[in-house]
């Protein structure tokens, strides 16, 4: 049994570095029997960063919607991700693409969940924007609450 | 009959932003352009100022999927201005590193943007629930491509150590034999891949292609060798300028290239494998005997064939690399820079990818000139679209539409690296109607 945190983001480019930061801030909490990893939204790597674990928990952020720093949890294998416009880019197919390959494939780790913590600003640069960095420790709280509570769940069923 | 017009929001499975527009008059296609509306993105400017040595750090982020060909003409291009050349085990190390590329760039496209033409799929989600194990091994070669750019260069997108003279840090010779293990269980998964790719649907269509590609004469090119054309051109990497012009085009943010005095050309695997495919390795020449392109390709829709090709090739070549490593004694060769202007091409997944760097003193750049291949490849691209269409020309839109989308994809272009979104507008009018539109 593993559990894994995986953050998906990019601190360069503002509130898509709020998943990253999550995960550092979660790193320092020691969460026993929990991996805590970085990795980009691309299907080999998403495969290989839940290969092996019995529960995932993903942080990502997710596209301005009018509510900058509001937390959405969503069990993957229950819902599906809602893409607005596909992405132009090949190099990266993005969380949603790759879950849905993933359910294709067989490959969905048997427990999913997803945090997303709604953006703000995606500019250049570092820092985030103020309702964003003030959801922040909410978003590590409630990941942290769930990781452990899986681990809990997962150990007691050993 | 009205004009019959049809509109394709953007064209998924290529890199960047576009659009192409046909335009057929009486059945006949009169005309065929591949937009490109991404903007510029200045890269050649932003290096002007900045020292010699940042230059593979700064081309690295052209592209995200083939920044080690950005890297790799960068470096060479300097080391070429200093008058240095990088040998044994560095140079050694750095053709390991475009083996990942190479296999990690041609696996996302031949099987995730791809494949999924010839099969009848939108895409490569579609087509994992009815073909989910040749989409899972195309997955794993993929990964295997990441794991060798990842060991050598630092991390999977962007490398982060390589620098003019060699590299940060080198693997250690334990290092490389653990990738080595990861590596060998791919090399059946490739050969059954191809076995899969040759029971493909392939169009019936062939074109008197002027191919160009690095030759070295006595391996398969990655970072070395002259530039030959299929119309006789044999020169250096420093007389490119002299032999190829960058023109611009309205319809274009990215410039198009031609051969003086012949016209467009062709770069990429299939030229590649024209001119050097004696030099492959014994599965990937046994590979090309079997999918019954031992004589050539000139089918361009057969270049999935070549990119498997060429991933088998990589992946030999990789594990002979690593048996032969020694450790070297330093990660890099110091370079001293001085007033000079270097040049150099390599062999990007897509294709020649050119570098010249005007240098100070003090290494400085004051100059700097890219041309990759996705900009090269245009006017072929274009050619072979106004063909392409007109032998399908009695198709429904709709088919036409997808035969013209795998034409291009045919080509896996990089719009970011040469200038995103692919609209398609395909205008049909009959001789009494006037022309409008695109």
């Amino acid at each position: 049994m593993v559990i894994k945190i995986i953050a998906i983001g990019n601190i360069y480019r503002r509130d898509d570095g709020a998943a990253i930061l999550a995960a550092r801030g979660l790193t320092k909490h020691h969460l026993a029997g929990v991996e805590i990893l970085e990795a980009l939204a691309d299907p080999s790597a998403l495969f290989a960063a839940w290969e092996g674990a019995s529960a995932v928990i993903v942080i990502d952020a997710s596209a301005p919607a009018g509510k900058p720093g509001q937390i959405s949890r969503i069990v993957a294998c229950e819902n599906t991700l809602h893409v607005e416009r596909p992405s132009a880019s090949t190099h990266a197919l993005g969380l949603a693409k790759t879950v849905e390959l993933a359910d294709a494939l067989g490959q969905l780790p048997s427990r999913l969940i997803i945090y997303a913590i709604e953006g703000e600003n995606f500019d250049y640069g570092e820092g985030l924007s103020a309702p964003v960095f003030k959801a922040l420790n909410q978003l590590i709280d409630r990941v942290r609450t769930e990781a452990l509570a899986i681990a809990e769940e997962e150990y007691s069923h050993a | 009959m009205p004009t019959r017009t049809i509109k394709v929001d953007y064209l998924a499975r290529v890199e960047g932003e576009g659009a192409l527009s046909l335009r057929i008059r009486d059945g006949v296609v009169t005309d065929a352009k591949l937009k490109i509306f991404e903007p510029p993105r200045f890269f050649e400017s932003l290096l002007r100022g900045r020292a010699f040595t940042e230059a593979p750090d700064v081309t690295a982020r052209i592209c995200g999927i083939c920044p080690v060909a950005y890297q790799m003409s960068a470096v060479h291009a300097m080391e070429n201005a200093a008058g240095i050349c990088v040998t044994g085990p560095l140079r050694d190390l750095r053709r390991l590193l475009y083996c990942g590329e190479w296999i990690e760039s041609h696996a996302l496209h031949v099987f995730l943007l791809h494949a999924p033409d010839f099969l009848g799929f939108d895409d490569a989600v579609a087509m994992a629930r009815d073909h989910g194990d040749i989409v899972k091994t195309g997955l794993a070669i993929k990964k295997a491509g990441n794991a060798i750019v990842s060991l050598i260069g630092g991390r999977e997108i962007h490398p982060i150590n390589i620098r003019v003279g060699g590299f940060y840090r080198t693997p250690s010779k334990n290092e490389l034999k653990a990738l080595a293990r990861t590596l060998e269980p791919v090399l059946d998964d490739v050969v059954k891949a191809l076995h899969w790719a040759q029971t493909l649907p392939f169009p019936d269509y062939e074109a008197p292609y002027d191919f160009v590609s690095l030759f070295h004469g006595e391996e398969y090119p990655f970072n070395e060798g002259r530039i030959v054309s299929t119309s006789g051109l044999d020169i250096s990497a420093d007389a490119y300028e002299n032999h190829f012009i960058e023109y611009q085009e309205p319809h274009s943010t990215a410039l198009h290239s031609l051969i003086k005095g012949h016209g467009a050309y062709l770069v990429g695997p299939m030229a590649r494998f024209h001119f050097n495919r004696a030099l492959l390795t014994p599965m990937a020449t046994m590979a090309a005997k079997e999918a019954d392109l031992a004589g050539g390709c000139v089918n361009p829709f057969k270049s999935i064939l070549i990119r498997l090709i060429e991933i088998l090739f990589a992946l030999e070549e990789a594990l002979r690399l690593i048996d032969n490593y020694v450790e070297p004694e330093s990660p890099a060769i110091a370079v001293e820079p001085k007033v000079s202007i270097g040049h150099s091409a390599t062999e990007a997944p897509r294709g020649l990818l050119y570098h010249r760097y005007c240098l100070d003193a003090v290494g400085d750049i004051l100059e700097a000139k890219i041309v990759p291949p996705t900009s090269q490849n245009q006017k072929t691209i274009e050619n072979d679209l106004k063909d392409v269409a007109q032998q399908y020309v009695a198709l429904p839109d709709e088919e036409l539409q997808w035969r013209c989308e795998q034409t291009i994809r045919n080509y896996d272009p990089c719009i970011s690296c040469s200038a995103h979104f692919l609209k398609l507008n395909v205008e049909r009018q009959r001789s009494a109607e006037a022309p409008h539109g695109n």
